[in-house]
């Protein structure tokens, strides 16, 4: 990525996070661009099961797309939640991207292999998880960001509680009933 | 849910989940008492929390990562010379990009091929192989396929980026007018057409592979793609199971699957015939003919159902239509349209008589052209009449008042010519008080394109049909360009009923056989690239055009030339037309003719010189001469000839009217019929048609009309049996002709092209084995040149010389197979025998080079000089025989001559030699097999190379670049007398980078092995020591690539570069020395720049281009602003600046070469040009190339006649005098020290020391297939820059249809 759209990601994410929805659409395909070089990056160089480090991956696409000293993060918090925040867009809109393939929406030729397939049950189960979100941040706010700073910001349980200044128990246990619900909510989708 | 309630549940929920499982239920029910209906939804939750499990435990970025890498992006990033900048879409084989071609700056839609297709290699090489036989199509409606490449592990496909959408989208918005989708479908037919005829099936016609330009020009995509996904094997059961384990994934391209396609049986021209119908179903109705919800149905359906009637959707559908779509999707392929091309006739059919209704439904609003323009306003009746041998012409009639007829020229178009800015204001003008009768030439316009007859004779037949279905008594004939030609013949034979002649630009003899080197190659030039750009948006394509007809074309007229391609006549029948008129000679009918003409011309005229207009004039009896003042071929509007044209056609038509009627009145008895019908018989040029093995049917034709008007007239018994006799005759030559024609149906037509190598670098010399199963080559994937041994389609090489250390190259198969000839570096150098799997190695002698069997595998013949630079090769090459058996040799020629061939049955021997006169270049000869005269093959102006007999004698294949790039092309040849029969044609027409070379047959002549080379130069620089006058260290590349730059020169800070790209587009650059930051400075439609030379002050660049038509030079701001041309000079070129800046030396080439100096600071009509003076040989000339820093003298090349370079020389300033320094080399530059020179000669960069005359290599390459170009000095003179040119070469075969 040049320097020149270093720049301009600075600044989109400067925008978005002052509150200007519109920035959001102009970084997404940006930021989506770094993620799928970072995925291959790490596909092809981890084992097959190996964990990715997804809170490092995040860092480090922040690192390559945003120039820190243009950015006075507010806190960490603030970061991660801008993060996962971003993460989450980005990756429900790949997802939609791989469902709609599915569906032969595409002008395209789509012949898929099964390893597609299986992308796009996952990528179907995203989606569903980003509904579901939407529902779950009506009643209950804070546990809706917990699950996005874990599930789509990639968060350990002690950062989540770092991030939103609240204690790992409490996060833990917000966990559990939040991960509850929302498989039920899924199952009877 | 209500935050209070979830709260809740979510207390209730974490106490249960602290207790055991089975206190769980009565906790709940205790505390859920008062809401049964909570317990529930928490019990509920305790079920998800224990089947959740590992849910949403893994973030989901990890989840996603390899759907995420599965479209791996590379955006941003370089595909070699392609800079991705955006998706463009992605499909089951990859993803297309939209790149960025940084060579030429222009926008190239990017393939590249996922990973998992490119693992299998077999696979891989089928991709390229089929990519590459459809890239070689060049058919406007078939996507433009640039390059095919890869990097690292990714391949991809460059092609045309296309603006607009696929048919799929169109599609969408519903169903189409039946006029657009006849539009489509003709287009879309047309590209398979030209595919089928090439052998490559598409397999995957739908909707989405049709894209639909915002212009209206349909472009199929993806030829040879769908080969990839497909299984390899044919077999019935496997392919079945394919369709059936993909299930539900092809679904978007089931709907258009032929039924033996949803079989899984073999696939050939039929399947895509069945396809297009579906698609033009789906146009026409907006619905697919074969519905289904899954894909068991949708294949079900196609295999049993009979679609519903077009009818029923689309009530508008004609029944022809309907016919049409039937025979099209006939479920037994047998049944159906068996060849595209009749399901294209059919379509284009209906497409013009669908026209034709809607033009007479609502005359006086014709379809195409800008309704705004005023001549829109004029009423155009199109009409349809049918010649004798049974061509639709087309007609119309504008205006009323007396008849004007306009005699059909090349590439008109009824409706097009309309909006032209070429043809607008004639029609105009005569149509205002004439009845103007316009008519479009078989193959050509709204006339039938599927036509046989193209000769001279059925012009005039088409133009006498036309004025018989108007009924027209007495009229005027205008004929331009073709069209005079025609309008003689015509006014010769019916003296009666025309009133006046006009002819302007027209010619008496066809264009090539005039002789005239230039116009022949131009010719040539012409036929080559309506092969490769017709109808393209090809900007050497317009370049061509309006340097040949207009000269100082607008972008408008342009844009109408490029766009009248793509309507007036198909690129076969445009070569063909073209043929017909190199042939035309009336010559001999102008003293015929008996009415009044006028013949115009211009003087300067680019196309039919202005002698051959006053020749025409001088012939005709009484015809007025009007010269004009112009140098377009077609008469414009805005040039002051027009005005001329006018007035002088206007008094023309006055005056002579009643004189015209006397003057008839006098001569009808007086005019010998027969003697005319004879002498157009002759004048259709049959005598070279015969001799070309094609009978034409002109003669024919016209004897039988001669004939059938002798019955007419009197009704005699003889005329009846002369009659008789004469039909049998003609009956017998048609069948005959059929027969010669059909056996001479073009086996080029059909040829199919295999690359059989594909190794990086060069392989060269290929050499099949007589039974066309394997072959030989010579290639360096060793380190040292060695013959290779490979099975034709297989992908092994068996290196046969690899114990020799030595460099072992052309080699030559045996006539019985088991033997193969080479040439070796071994002991010495010489010619080798070894047996046909490289064993037991024998010297057959201690010099030659390019060893050729003779047929009975005793002689060999040999060549004394290696191929490689032949023009600066300083001596001649001998031929010698050598007995194999006997050793003896036997001197068959001085020379010159090389690549030498034995003629099939033993009576000659062809070889090439350079130039043996001015204008000429290297060309073809034969000699006796024993010696005595040779006889010139060729000997035009073009490069002829490496002739080889076709097994059946009748032809000589060689290598030319008559087209423009170096092609196979043949000429009909008589094996005993070595005289040409006929004009050569092209075989290949291969990109314009790459050359076609080295060739060799196959037995039975269905195989020809070739070699297509390209050259990648790059730049590269080297430290050099002046103290010294050696490099020091290793050069260095400066950019890497197929850009193509050579002719660097050094800016005056040094810093940078300035040079030029070769290839198909010429521009100039600037780079940093270091390679970085390279530019195009010249970034726009033109192709001709080259040789740019830095000011002095480093602020601008002096280049030569052909932007104007002419080679000019021309300036340009460093940074790319401030373009303007500096000569008018007509072919001025190179330009080396003066040290202070003020001056300018170029050369110009006509009429000899001189060099001027000219001060670029002026304008060119404040010019005072300075000639340098003559040489004393005045055939030489001196061209310079290097002003000395002290700016006394000029370094330069001595140029030949034959418009090569041989040698350096100075010429001083002072003095005035010329010094010889060199008899060889090129590009000499001067040091700082004013003394010595820099310069290149045959891979070699050499210093010369002007005041001793001696000279040190510098630099040197030794390597066959690398050269070094011309050189660039630093200002410090502390590095040298050079162009690296290294060859990139692999084997080609090509399989002729029998």
């Amino acid at each position: 990525m040049t320097q020149a759209s270093t720049h301009e990601v600075t600044q989109l994410l400067i925008e978005w996070s002052n509150g200007d929805k519109a920035a959001l659409d102009k970084l997404m395909p940006l930021i989506h661009e770094e993620l799928r070089r970072l995925a291959h990056h790490y596909m092809s160089r981890e084992r097959p099961g190996h964990t990715l480090q997804t809170s490092a991956l995040v860092d480090e696409a922040y690192l390559r797309l945003v120039n820190r000293k243009d950015v006075h993060w507010q806190n960490r918090a603030h970061f991660f939640a801008i993060a996962a925040q971003l993460m989450r867009s980005i990756l429900v809109d790949h997802a939609r991207s791989l469902a709609y393939a599915k569906r032969g929406g595409g002008a395209r030729k789509i012949e898929l292999d099964e390893a597609m397939i299986v992308s796009q049950e996952r990528a179907a189960e995203v989606m569903a998880l980003d509904e579901a979100l939407k529902e779950l941040v009506s009643f209950d706010p804070q546990q809706s960001r917990i699950v996005e700073l874990r599930f789509f910001g990639g968060l350990t349980i002690e950062e989540t509680a770092e991030a939103l200044s609240l204690s790992p128990a409490t996060i833990k246990r917000e966990w559990v009933s939040a991960k509850a619900w929302l498989h039920h909510e899924l199952a009877n989708r | 849910m209500t935050p209070e309630r979830w709260q809740r549940i979510k207390s209730l929920l974490e106490s249960a989940l602290e207790r055991d499982p089975e206190e769980r239920e009565a906790f709940l029910k205790e505390a859920c008492a008062d809401d049964p209906s909570l317990q529930s939804h928490v019990q509920s939750l305790i079920v998800s929390h224990e089947q959740a499990g590992s849910f949403i435990e893994t973030p989901a970025f990890e989840l996603m990562a390899e759907s995420l890498d599965e479209g791996q992006s590379i955006i941003g990033s370089d595909l070699g010379p392609y800079r991705v900048t955006g998706l463009l879409g992605a499909g089951g084989m990859g993803e297309v990009y939209l790149a960025e071609d940084t060579r030429l700056g222009r926008k190239v839609a990017l393939k590249v091929l996922l990973a998992h297709f490119t693992l299998e290699e077999e696979r891989v090489r089928r991709f390229q192989q089929e990519a590459r036989a459809a890239s070689a199509l060049n058919h406007p409606n078939i996507i433009t396929i640039y390059e095919i490449g890869g990097m690292d592990a990714s391949h991809f496909m460059a092609t045309e980026f296309i603006e607009g959408d696929t048919l799929f989208k169109r599609l969408q918005a519903g169903r189409m007018k039946i006029s657009d989708a006849l539009d489509v479908a003709v287009q879309i037919a047309s590209a398979l057409c030209a595919a089928h005829q090439a052998g490559i099936v598409h397999r995957d016609i739908k909707p989405g592979n049709i894209m639909l330009r915002t212009d209206g020009i349909v472009k199929v995509l993806d030829f040879g793609l769908a080969m990839l996904t497909e299984q390899k094997s044919d077999d019935d059961l496997e392919a079945a199971t394919l369709v059936k384990t993909k299930q539900g994934i092809v679904m978007g391209t089931a709907h258009y699957m032929s039924p033996e396609q949803a079989r899984g049986q073999k696939m050939d021209a039929r399947t895509d015939i069945f396809s297009l119908g579906v698609v033009l179903y789906q146009m026409v109705t907006g619905r697919v003919p074969f519905p289904g919800q899954t894909m068991t149905d949708i294949l079900a359906s196609i295999l049993m159902l009979e679609p519903p009637s077009l009818n029923q959707s689309a009530p508008e559908a004609p029944a022809e239509l309907q016919r049409i779509v039937n025979n099209a999707l006939r479920k037994d392929k047998e049944k159906r349209y068996q060849t595209t091309r009749e399901l294209l006739t059919d379509l284009k059919r209906l497409k013009q008589q669908l026209e034709f209704e809607a033009e007479s439904g609502r005359a006086g609003t014709p379809k195409l052209g800008d309704t705004s323009s005023p001549s829109r306003q004029m009423d155009q009746e199109i009409r349809f009449c049918t010649t004798a041998d049974g061509v639709r012409i087309a007609y119309a009639t504008v205006g009323e008042g007396p008849p004007l007829v306009k005699a059909a020229n090349w590439l008109n178009h009824l409706e097009f010519d309309w909006r032209s800015p070429i043809w607008r204001h004639l029609l105009e003008e005569f149509g205002r008080d004439h009845r103007l009768v316009r008519y479009d030439e078989r193959g050509n316009g709204l006339s039938d394109w599927d036509v046989e007859n193209f000769t001279f004779e059925a012009f005039v037949q088409d133009l006498a049909t036309v004025v018989d279905s108007l009924g027209l008594d007495r009229f005027p004939i205008l004929g331009i360009s073709q069209g005079g030609p025609v309008a003689i013949a015509y006014a010769v034979r019916h003296p009666e009923r025309v009133s006046h002649l006009i002819l302007y630009g027209s010619y008496a003899r066809g264009w090539a056989k005039r002789g005239v080197p230039e116009v022949i190659e131009r010719f040539q030039a012409q036929k080559t690239l309506i092969k490769l750009g017709w109808g393209q948006d090809n900007p050497a394509f317009r370049q061509l055009w309006t340097t040949l007809y207009v000269p100082d074309a607008t972008p408008e007229q342009w844009q109408w030339f490029n766009d009248l391609h793509q309507v007036s006549t198909s690129p076969d029948n445009a070569i063909r037309l073209l043929d017909e008129l190199g042939k035309i000679d009336v010559v001999d009918l102008l003293p015929q003719v008996k009415v009044p003409t006028l013949v115009l011309h211009c003087r300067d005229e680019v196309v039919v010189p202005f002698e051959e207009g006053r020749m025409l004039a001088g012939l005709i009896p009484g015809a007025r001469f009007v010269p004009l003042e112009g140098r377009n071929h077609l008469l414009l509007e805005s040039e002051p000839a027009w005005a001329k044209f006018v007035t002088e056609v206007r008094r023309f038509l006055k005056t002579e009217q009643f004189e015209t009627k006397r003057e008839w009145s006098h001569s009808t008895d007086s005019i010998d019929r027969k003697a005319s019908a004879r002498q157009i018989t002759m004048g259709a040029g049959s005598d070279q048609a015969i001799r070309t093995g094609e009978i034409a049917p002109a003669p024919v034709t016209s004897s039988a009309e001669y004939v059938v008007s002798e019955i007419k007239r009197h009704k005699t018994i003889v005329a009846a049996i002369v009659a008789i006799v004469v039909l049998c005759a003609v009956g017998y030559l048609l069948l005959k002709w059929r027969q010669v024609s059909k056996e001479a149906a073009n086996p080029l037509k059909n040829a199919s092209f295999t690359q059989l190598t594909d190794q990086a670098g060069a392989e060269f010399f290929p050499s099949l084995s007589p039974d066309g199963k394997s072959l030989v080559y010579a290639s360096r994937a060793a380190g040292n040149w060695d013959i290779y041994l490979q099975r034709v389609g297989g992908r092994n090489s068996t290196n046969l010389t690899k114990d020799s250390r030595a460099d072992d190259t052309q080699p030559s198969f045996s006539p019985d197979g088991q033997r193969i000839a080479f040439r070796s570096d071994r002991e010495g150098g010489g010619i080798y025998v070894m047996g046909a799997t490289g064993e037991s190695v024998t010297r057959l002698s201690d010099f030659g080079y390019s060893p050729a069997w003779s047929p009975d595998g005793e002689q060999i013949l040999v060549g004394t000089e290696k191929i490689p630079q032949p023009s600066t090769r300083p001596t001649k090459s001998q031929l010698w025989m050598i007995n194999v058996k006997t050793n003896e040799r036997r001197l068959i020629s001085e020379g010159d001559a090389l690549q030498p061939n034995y003629s099939p049955h033993r009576q000659r021997i062809a070889y090439w030699s350079r130039p043996s006169r001015a204008g000429q270049r290297e060309n073809i000869w034969t000699i006796p097999v024993d010696g005595g005269e040779a006889v010139a093959v060729t000997n035009g102006s073009t490069t002829d190379l490496n002739p080889i007999w076709s097994p059946d004698g009748r032809y000589l294949y060689f290598s030319s670049n008559r087209g423009g790039s170096i092609n196979v092309w043949r000429v009909a040849i008589d094996e005993k007398s070595g005289a040409a029969l006929g004009e050569p044609e092209a075989v290949t027409t291969i990109g314009a980078a790459t050359s076609a070379l080295h060739l060799s047959f196959s037995r039975n002549g269905r195989q020809l092995a070739y070699v297509a080379q390209e050259d990648i130069r790059n730049l590269r620089k080297v430290a050099f020591d002046t103290s010294t006058g050696k490099t020091a260290g290793e050069p260095i590349s400066i950019t890497r690539g197929s850009l193509q730059l050579w002719f660097p020169d050094a800016s005056p800070d040094g810093e940078w570069l300035t040079a030029c790209s070769r290839g198909q587009q010429r521009h100039v650059f600037i780079i940093r020395t270091d390679g970085s930051e390279l530019r195009d400075l010249t970034d726009d439609d033109y192709r001709h720049d080259g040789w740019p030379r830095w000011s002095p002050n480093g602020k601008r660049i002096v280049f030569t281009s052909r932007r104007s038509g002419n080679y000019e030079l021309w300036v340009i701001n460093r940074d790319g602003s401030g373009l303007q041309q500096l000569t008018q000079a007509s072919g001025a070129h190179y330009s080396p600046w003066s040290p202070d800046g003020r001056m300018i030396a170029y050369s110009i080439h006509t009429p000899k070469n001189d060099c001027v100096v000219v001060q670029p600071d002026r304008a060119w009509n404040e010019q005072k040009l300075e000639y340098l003076p003559p040489l004393s040989d005045s055939s030489l000339s001196f061209e310079g190339w290097s002003w000395s820093p002290d700016g006394r003298r000029l370094a330069g090349i001595k140029h030949l006649p034959s418009g090569n370079h041989s040698g350096i020389g100075v010429y001083d300033l002072e003095s005035k005098n010329y010094t010889w320094l060199t008899d060889f080399g090129d590009w000499p530059l001067w040091f700082n020290d004013n003394r010595h020179l820099l310069f290149v000669s045959e891979g070699q960069i050499l210093l010369l020391d002007t005041q001793t005359r001696k000279y040190q290599p510098v630099l040197t390459v030794t390597d066959q297939d690398v050269d070094i170009g011309s050189p660039a000095l630093s200002p410090d003179n502390r590095t040298i820059y050079f162009t690296y040119v290294a060859a990139e070469a692999d084997i080609w075969l090509m399989t002729l249809e029998t």
